[in-house]
């Protein structure tokens, strides 16, 4: 018993030390994140996006869209990314071999023609059957290839494309129309930039017009509620600073701007894996810290995407799984880096801190709450000092969660409504009511489903059609608006 | 205007503020310090006694658990502080922004009665809202509307507004010291930034002296937001001779700013009229950097400036660094003709070892003698860089029916597969992009 006391005490003391360690970085990133919003709510601005649009100077973009069973979206999708504000960009499309009629669609929609291309294959990838294009929009291509997942579909459309700037989105997000010109800006602004990423949003709650979000309410179900908040705090909060110490080593696959020969450079995206984009990042950071070239990824917080997020508990379990899998695959695989003086920041602190307070945190809170069923169970446990415990918890990640809230608001045309406001700011105090603890012990299961599970990607199951009560309100009918 | 306008600036004024500065920025940056603060003292007293319960060898829980507690205390008044100010403040700035923005409009409408000449200007002073409408409304209209916004900011003392603006934040600058938090760092440069974008907007000449300043300033974003509205401003000044003189004063700047190569390209655009004698400038200066001579370059291209075609022939030369070639060939090729001793260095560029300045000089080896012209672009389709052929084939696409011709021909008769490959794709590509102008038959 007293062995047992002693591993609990231990325990114990490391739990508070990890907890006031990374309570310190959070607490530190909503600062050092802060410039980052800051300038950004002015840059670009009006005057500086017309200049970019109206003008001649601005790069040119190639995006890159993989598709794999999206027939319902696809050319919704595509039809918006023709229509976005910029002077010349193209869109390829890479049919990753789908078994639905995404092809068809397509083909239809746009009366495309096939179209035998002769392109320069600078990325290995699966082989590519057709290539279509379109008279209508002579800047759409889509090409018809064998399966290889989205990352040989991303590598096909790379080897087609032409522009020095390369954009990759996924086929059911939803841009914001200004999102080229105003990530395209950071390129211009420094030579050495090789990838920009924006924020994503949860299309969950948005009123969407004409193809562009114009307001957000907070969402019904208080799963998708508590995603908005931890998008916040992710975007707006942790990327902010990372970007702004020059460590950001992850941008979302739904919306990343990157210099094509730097992407080129690494050999284009690694098939098989969940979390080929923050590998790519990594990728790129390893390969130009190799090269001895400077160079720099940057961030914008502007609301560049919105997506769908899981609005059930166990699709948001299993993209969770993912996602953890996700990212010990990529340090794994660039386990090298670790603690590596040859990596500068990114071997020192960025894949560190990936290590301990990303995957760390799972196993740590995990092992916290299992300590305390232990602990009761044999009649050691502290109650007093474990709900203190839990309630600092608590306390603090609504406190993040706010200031990840208030910092997207300084950033957006139209912030919520005092009652969306109140309903997010119980969702905070309810993430942590058996969600959160659902999500950990899924994501600890997921660190050893990493072999077994390798390049397994999640899909959301099919949304439900809704029922009238549950559609979004239109700005004008906003709660509390 | 072009078509291809942000959906921002369609927006009625009220719409467009989401991208400025929000108000509560410098309350919610004081908020974040205290948090900070206060979660560092607690986390290390929680820390300090925990180890410290650890050395000493005694284990005073009840100590830890009090520092709990005043941890737990700490945070929820943080929280709560935060949380009420926070929701006062948005609901306090939503319903200000709110009124600003109808603010806003009324005076965008009242503007565009001033400007269309039915009601005489308004004397200053005037507020922030009906400032910010003038300068926006100022961006979107041209001839006698212009001419009257433009006197409608002197009549009104916005001139004096934002010069006196800008001098303030450059005497807060000036005055920074090494102890200033990081909040007041942020704030300084969010002001600055503000003011200068409603001087790129305004184009006030007498403020051209501080924001050429400005445009050497350490901070990267600060440099670029200067330069730009010194650009723009520049581009407005009507008299042709003080205009030079302003660009050149630019062009001292500009030189040791360090600038990004895109935001030379950018300042070049929107120089405008002032464009060529600053590209002149750069061209003809041994001491320009070379970001700065191949953005100039490219401007020759881009702004069709042929009279400069003389000055492109000097950054031709083989030990010029590669961008500059690069762009100078590409300058070469948007001219309609070669200038005098511009041949052989042409010539010499097609033969290059390095493939970039191959696919440029193919881009320009149409204005060689025909028949030497298309026998270097049939060579070159046959090039081992995939991106040389490409340019030579296109190159024959764009050099009208010879050159088409050309490439029909060698998609039968040239003897490198690749080469009948490149050209055949290139046909089939014109054929969907301009159907009037291909020749051949497209595969399709």
């Amino acid at each position: 018993m007293n062995v047992l006391s002693s591993v609990l005490r231990g325990f114990e003391a490391l739990v508070l030390v990890y907890f006031a360690i990374l309570t310190l970085v959070y607490a530190l990133s909503a600062l050092v994140g802060l410039r980052t919003i800051v300038v950004a709510a002015r840059e670009p601005e009006p005057l500086a996006l017309r200049d970019v649009v109206d003008r001649h100077y601005a790069k040119p973009v190639s995006i890159l869209v993989p598709a794999y069973n999206e027939e319902d979206g696809i050319v919704g999708m595509v039809g918006s990314l023709l229509a976005l504000h910029y002077r010349r960009f193209e869109v390829i499309v890479a049919v990753d071999g789908a078994t639905d009629a995404t092809l068809a669609r397509l083909v239809d929609a746009f009366a495309m023609v096939e179209s035998p291309t002769i392109y320069r294959r600078s990325v290995g990838t699966r082989p590519v059957h057709r290539v279509f294009r379109c008279r209508d929009h002579p800047n759409l291509l889509v090409l018809d290839k064998v399966n290889g997942g989205r990352a040989d579909a991303v590598n096909a459309a790379l080897n087609l494309a032409r522009h020095p700037l390369v954009c990759v989105v996924d086929a059911d997000s939803l841009l914001n129309p200004q999102a080229l010109a105003r990530a395209s800006r950071l390129f211009a602004e420094d030579d050495t930039m090789i990838a920009v990423g924006g924020s994503l949003q949860p299309l969950n709650g948005a009123v969407v017009e004409d193809g562009a979000v114009v307001g957000m309410v907070a969402p019904r179900r208080w799963v998708e509620r508590i995603q908005v908040l931890e998008y916040a705090r992710s975007f707006f909060v942790t990327r902010a600073a990372w970007s702004r110490v020059g460590s950001l080593m992850i941008i979302s696959g739904a919306f990343g701007l990157f210099r094509r020969d730097a992407v080129v450079e690494c050999g284009g995206w690694t098939p098989g894996l969940v979390a080929d984009d923050m590998e790519m990042v990594v990728k790129l950071h390893r390969r130009f810290r190799e090269l001895g070239q400077a160079y720099r990824i940057g961030f914008t917080p502007d609301p560049m995407c919105w997506t769908e997020v899981p609005s059930r508990v166990r699709d948001l379990r299993a993209q969770r799984c993912m996602w953890e899998r996700g990212i010990l695959e990529v340090l794994w695989r660039h386990r090298g880096m670790a603690g590596n003086r040859r990596y500068g920041r990114i071997g020192l602190v960025g894949i560190p801190y990936l290590w301990l307070f990303e995957t760390g945190a799972t196993v740590v809170e995990a092992l916290g709450y299992v300590l305390v069923v232990v602990s009761a169970a044999a009649g050691l446990l502290d109650l007093r000092f474990a709900l203190l415990f839990f309630a600092l918890a608590v306390l603090f990640g609504t406190l993040f969660s706010e200031l990840g809230m208030t910092a997207q608001a300084l950033l957006v045309s139209r912030p919520r409504g005092a009652r969306d406001r109140f309903d997010l700011f119980v969702a905070a105090f309810a993430e942590y009511l058996g969600i959160r603890q659902l999500l950990v012990f899924s994501r600890l299961v997921a660190l050893f489903q990493v072999r077994s599970r390798r390049g397994r990607y999640w899909r959301p199951s099919p949304p439900r059609p809704p029922a009238a009560e549950t559609l979004p309100l239109p700005v004008a009918e906003a709660r509390g608006g | 205007m072009s078509g291809a306008r942000s959906d921002v600036l369609d927006a009625a004024p009220a719409d467009r503020g989401g991208l400025r500065a929000r108000r509560g920025e410098a309350l919610f940056r004081a908020l974040s310090v205290l948090i900070v603060v206060v979660e560092a003292a607690v986390m290390g007293a929680l820390v300090w006694v925990l180890l410290g319960s650890r050395t000493v060898g005694a284990p005073p829980h009840s100590l830890l658990q009090d520092a709990l507690v005043a941890a737990v205390t700490a945070t929820a008044s943080l929280l709560a502080v935060a949380t009420a100010t926070l929701a006062v403040l948005r609901s306090a700035g939503a319903g200000r922004e709110g009124r600003d923005g109808r603010a806003e409009g009324g005076w965008s409408r009242a503007w565009e009665r001033v400007l269309d000449g039915l009601d005489p200007c308004p004397a200053g002073p005037i507020d922030d809202e009906a400032r910010s409408a003038l300068l926006a409304l100022s961006e979107s209209v041209t001839g006698a509307r212009l001419r009257r916004a433009t006197a409608a900011v002197r009549q009104t003392g916005t001139d004096a507004v934002l010069t006196g603006r800008l001098d303030a934040v450059r005497g807060a600058r000036r005055g920074r010291t090494a102890r200033r938090s990081f909040a007041w760092r942020g704030r300084s440069t969010a002001a600055t930034l503000d003011v200068l974008d409603d001087l790129a907007r305004a184009r006030l000449p007498e403020a051209l002296p501080a924001l050429l300043m400005l445009v050497r300033d350490r901070k990267v974003q600060t440099r670029l937001h200067a330069v730009r509205a010194a650009a723009r401003t520049i581009s407005r000044i009507d008299d042709d001779g003080d205009r030079s003189a302003r660009s050149r004063d630019l062009l001292e700047c500009i030189g040791g700013s360090g600038l990004a190569r895109g935001a030379l390209d950018e300042t070049l655009v929107l120089l405008g009229r002032a464009a060529p004698p600053f590209v002149r400038a750069v061209l003809t200066d041994r001491n320009s950097s070379p970001p700065l001579l191949a953005s100039s370059l490219d401007a020759v291209a881009r702004l069709r400036l042929s009279r400069l075609g003389p000055l492109v022939v000097s950054h031709l030369d083989d030990r010029a660094p590669l961008d500059v070639r690069a762009a100078a060939l590409r300058a070469l090729g948007s001219l309609p003709g070669l200038p005098a001793g511009s041949d052989e260095p042409l010539r010499r560029a097609l033969a290059d070892p390095v493939d970039v300045v191959r696919a440029q000089a193919s881009r320009a080896a149409r204005l060689l003698p025909p028949s030497e012209g298309l026998a270097a672009l049939n060579d070159l389709l046959a090039d081992p860089s995939w991106w040389v052929r490409r340019a030579a084939a296109e190159a024959l696409a764009a050099a009208g029916p010879i050159g088409r011709a050309a490439l029909r021909d060698a998609t039968r008769t040239h003897p490198d597969r690749f080469a009948r490959q490149m050209a055949a794709q290139v046909l089939a590509d014109r054929a969907l992009e301009t159907p009037s102008d291909a020749g051949g038959r497209a595969i399709a």
